[in-house]
Order: C-alpha cells, then structure tokens, then sequence
C-alpha cells in the first residue's frame, strides 16, 4: 500500500540552535571571504608586502612589510599579526607590529594608530588595502596624533631618525 | 473551571489529543481502532456541561453525543473506555455495505488506504507511520501536502506562503475532505502559477534561488543591465488585480522605466499573461536570459550580465539564495553588492539607523548615492 518513504520533517528548531547556527552561518562567510583574499594575495604582484594564515586558524594571519623604497625605513622588514573579528569585514581586524617598529605612529607594544583601522574603516578594505596602507604610513606618518611622542619629535630631522633608527634596530635584531 | 495542569495525564494517556482552554480534539486508539472526537469539558474530569462529538466512519459531520447515552457520575476518562460502545450506538450499521463495513471495523489507516490513488498522486508514509505525504498530484506534479498522525494537523505544504493555508484546511475534519480542498486550491491557482511559468523559463530570474519553489509569490528579474523588475501577487486567487510591479535599479534609469511602466499599465491586455505584458509595455521582444544561456541581450548585443563578486563579501549566492546586484547611481563605479551585506554594513555605521531612514545610503567605495529602489530588496 503506502510507499515507505519517509517524507521530510519540518521541526522549528529551538531559539538557541537558530543563533547558535546564525553565528556559524556568519564565521562560515567570513572563513570563505579571507580565503578569497588569501587566494587574491597570493596572485597580486605587488612588491614588499605578503600574508599568510598563522597555522590552521584561518582568522589568524601573519603578514610582512618591506619598509617602503626612498624612505628612512628602506630595507626594513616588518613582521605583523593580523587577527579577524567574527564580524570582519564589517569591523576590521586588530593588526599589532610583532617586530619592533620604531615610528611615530606605532607603540611599543606594537599596536597602530591608523584612521582605517578604527573610525574610517570599510567593509570594502581587504588584507591587501590594511599592508599597503601600514606600508605608506611607514613613510608619511601622521604626527598629529602620535603613539611615539619620541619617533615624532624626530621625525622632521630625517638624517638624525635615520641613525637613530638603525641603532634602534641593531638593538633589537635578535627580536 | 479545570485547571491548566489537570489534563496531563489524560494528555499521557490519550497523546493525540490536543487541548485549548476547556476545548480538546484529536485521534484516539482504542482496542485496536481509532476514534476522532471534539470535546468541551469545563469542569474536567466531570461530564457536567460537557458537549460531546464523535465523528464516525464513513461520515465527513461530526455526531452529538446524546446527553442520555451517558452513565450519571461518568467521567471524561469513563466516556473514552466506552467510546467503542457509543460509536457502535450511533453507526447505522444495516444502511452499510460490505465495503463500508470493513472500514468500520479499521482504523485511520484504513482511510489512508482509500485515498491512495496512483493514478491522482502518490502517497507516502515514514517509517514511524507518523507522517503521511501526498505528493506527484496529477497535473501539479510539484505540489505536495504533509499531515501528521494520528492528529491531522498539517506539517507542510507547497502553497504560496502568502496565504494562511493550514487554517483554511484545518477546518476539513477528515482526511479525505481535506485532500480534496488540496486538489480543488491547485485547480483555483492554475493562473497564479502560469503567470510565473513564462517567468521562470524566458527571464532571468535572480531572485528567490532557483529553482523557485512553488511557495514564493514574487520574483525579481534582470529587465536589463543593472536595472530589475520585481514582481509580486499578493493575492493567489486574484493574480492580475494584486499584482505589483516595482522597477530596481539605478535612480535615472528607474525614473525613466517607471513612466513607462505606469503608462503601460493603463493599456493591460487580458487576453495576455503578465510576462507578455510586460514585453509590450517594454517594448522589446525578450528578457535578457541567464549567463552562459547562449540567448542574446536586448539590445541585440551577448548577454553581458555576466556572474559579478559582492564586494563586501567576495561571494556571489548567498546561502538563501540572493546574489549581488546592488549598485550605485555612478556609472563609472562597476561595484556590486548584495543588499543584506550592504544592510549590515550599513547598521555598523553609527548612524546606521537613521542613515537607513533618510536613504538606502551611499555606495561604500566611491560615496555615491544608492536608487532607494534597492531598500525594497531588504524587505525580503
């Protein structure tokens, strides 16, 4: 007579299941969005900046900087960590110096003070935009609002910062 | 009055049984046989003032129990034991034939039996004989309905869900009633569903996620580069006289498109569906068609609507289905972007809410204001 075939069940699942798969939902586009990037960065050309995922967590990333051509920063190389919201790209991800970077912007603890990172951030920035960004700060910093009150008292006497600077990296060259 | 708690254990013991206040109804087991019953108990377990009805095999009405027929000093849970006995008492049996007969002496599953009819549409039964499908209707192949056992309540369907369906089919008290009204709905929807049909095959529809469901009483289609057409019938049984038709797209071309459109609804052809209508009023002779269809634009041009990323998530389908097609009024900015990625975007702005009021927003790479056309997307 009737067929055994088991016909669909449509069960409401429970308010907590519904957020908790909502919040899945969403770390499942933002997972898929950073490969996309991943995958873009591996194929752009530009030259001085790189990232990658830190191990296996995809919300992690290490990235590098050189420091930028025709600046006091020239033949640096800067190590930065990368660490992405669930609410990435709508908020933008917390990017700490792991090497010590002597600047005017940028702490001892590493931590960045750059407009796109916190206020003016976009939805449309990508890990590409966020280094090359970090990249040109390198070379035009904004002392207004300095993190390095020292870096930024200097920063006018390029020759002076430039000698400062390489002592301040042979110091630190084991970090 | 009976207490909210003192039906429990006659809920135990009877679980077909659903209860309202003082009201009860459903399916009950007994001795092997199944039983349909409404109940109005206001002093449970008592029978005083109880109204009783029974509905037997073979009949589509329910039966009063009479006021006689039941012992002084029975309760609800006495009435149940001796349900047999009643049914007994009030079924005809010399007015029944031998058919007849048998199914009385069966149980639900036996009307099952009798509805199952290959040739009209298949039906299907799970394994814990709790959910009954009927599905593959003759001439609506795609439509299907899904009731729960033993207590008829409707667990899905494949109506449109702009329409409260299981109210209306829960009225039926019999299963073989309520299939019927099924079957006689999908003859009434004949034109609700053709009117889509041209749609879903000629256009490109972006919207819902093909392959549309039979459920969705919208669509929303490429008109042309940029520019979409959302179509809506609010009202199933009325297609034509709830349509509404809204043009999306960049603020210019949907000024100009809506004095077309509105000109053109003025000189509706009856005799034609919506989709040739909606060729008329366009002037133009197709809809553009899906990528990779190997159809051509209309302006005789390949079709270039070509597969775009959302640049906010760099996805193009979401998972229900939608696919980036929001931009801005700036004809150099080539951006697009799903509404929902654009709405979340737009609520972490600090001002998000009120930004959302005044306007849909701005295009978040070149500040360019968006059509507030496309806000009528988030509506979905």
């Amino acid at each position: 007579m009737a067929q055994n075939i088991s016909p669909e069940h449509s069960g409401v699942d429970s308010a907590k299941q519904g957020a908790n798969s909502c919040a899945a939902k969403h770390g499942h586009a933002v997972s898929k969005r950073l490969q996309k990037e991943l995958m873009n960065l591996m194929m752009a050309t530009e030259k001085g900046i790189s990232a990658f995922p830190d191990g296996e967590n995809i919300f992690k990333w290490i990235g590098t900087i050189a420091g930028p051509a025709n600046t006091v920063y020239v033949g640096q190389k800067y190590r930065l960590s990368l660490e992405f919201p669930n609410s990435y790209p709508y908020a933008p991800p917390a990017v700490k110096f792991l090497t010590p970077c002597f600047h005017p912007n940028v702490d001892l603890a590493g931590c960045i003070c750059l407009d796109i990172l916190k206020d003016k951030w976009s939805a449309l920035y990508d890990v590409r935009t966020i280094l090359l960004s970090i990249q040109s700060l390198l070379g035009e910093p904004n002392n207004d609002s300095p993190l390095n009150a020292q870096a930024a008292m200097m920063w006018a006497d390029q020759a002076e910062y430039k000698k400062y600077l390489d002592a301040f990296y042979e110091k630190h060259k084991d970090t | 009055m009976a207490e909210p708690g003192e039906w429990d254990n006659f809920l135990l013991r009877y679980p077909g049984i659903i209860v309202s206040g003082s009201k009860a109804r459903g399916t009950v087991k007994l001795n092997g046989k199944w039983y349909r019953l409404k109940v109005v108990c206001p002093h449970f377990p008592k029978l005083e003032e109880a109204r009783l009805e029974l509905l037997l095999p073979q009949q589509v009405k329910f039966t009063k129990i009479k006021k006689e027929d039941l012992k002084a000093g029975w309760t609800l849970y006495d009435l149940m034991e001796h349900l047999p006995q009643l049914q007994h008492k009030y079924s005809d049996t010399a007015n029944l034939s031998a058919k007849s007969l048998e199914i009385t002496d069966s149980n639900i599953y036996s009307e099952i039996a009798a509805l199952y009819a290959p040739q009209d549409y298949q039906l299907e039964l799970n394994d814990a004989c709790s959910l009954l499908r009927f599905s593959k209707f003759a001439g609506y192949e795609r439509h299907y309905l899904q009731v729960a056992l033993p207590t008829l309540q409707i667990t899905a369907h494949s109506l449109p869900d702009c329409v409260p369906w299981e109210e209306q089919l829960q009225k039926y008290e019999n299963l073989t009633a309520m299939v019927q009204q099924f079957r006689n709905y999908l003859q009434h929807l004949r034109a609700f569903y053709g009117n889509f049909a041209d749609i879903d095959e000629l256009c490109y529809v972006v919207q819902p996620k093909p392959p549309v469901s039979t459920k969705h009483n919208w669509r929303l289609f490429v008109l042309r580069e940029r520019v979409f057409i959302k179509l809506v019938l609010s009202d199933p049984f009325a297609p034509i006289g709830s349509m509404s038709v809204q043009i999306i797209g960049p603020t210019q071309a949907v000024e100009e498109l809506r004095r077309t459109l509105s000109d053109g609804l003025s000189e509706w052809d009856v005799e034609l569906d919506i989709h040739k209508n909606l060729l008329r009023i366009f002037d133009i002779c197709y809809f553009p068609m899906p990528p990779g269809s190997g159809w051509m634009e209309v302006d005789g041009e390949v079709n270039s609507t070509e597969q775009k990323f959302c640049n906010i998530c760099y996805s193009y389908q979401l998972e229900e289905g939608e696919i980036p097609i929001v931009s801005c009024d700036n004809p150099q900015c080539t951006l697009v972007y799903h509404a929902a990625c654009l709405k979340e975007w737009f609520n972490t702005l600090t001002d998000g809410m009120d930004f959302l009021s005044v306007s849909f927003g701005t295009c978040p790479f070149c500040k360019t204001k968006l059509s507030t056309s496309f806000s009528e997307l988030l509506a979905n």
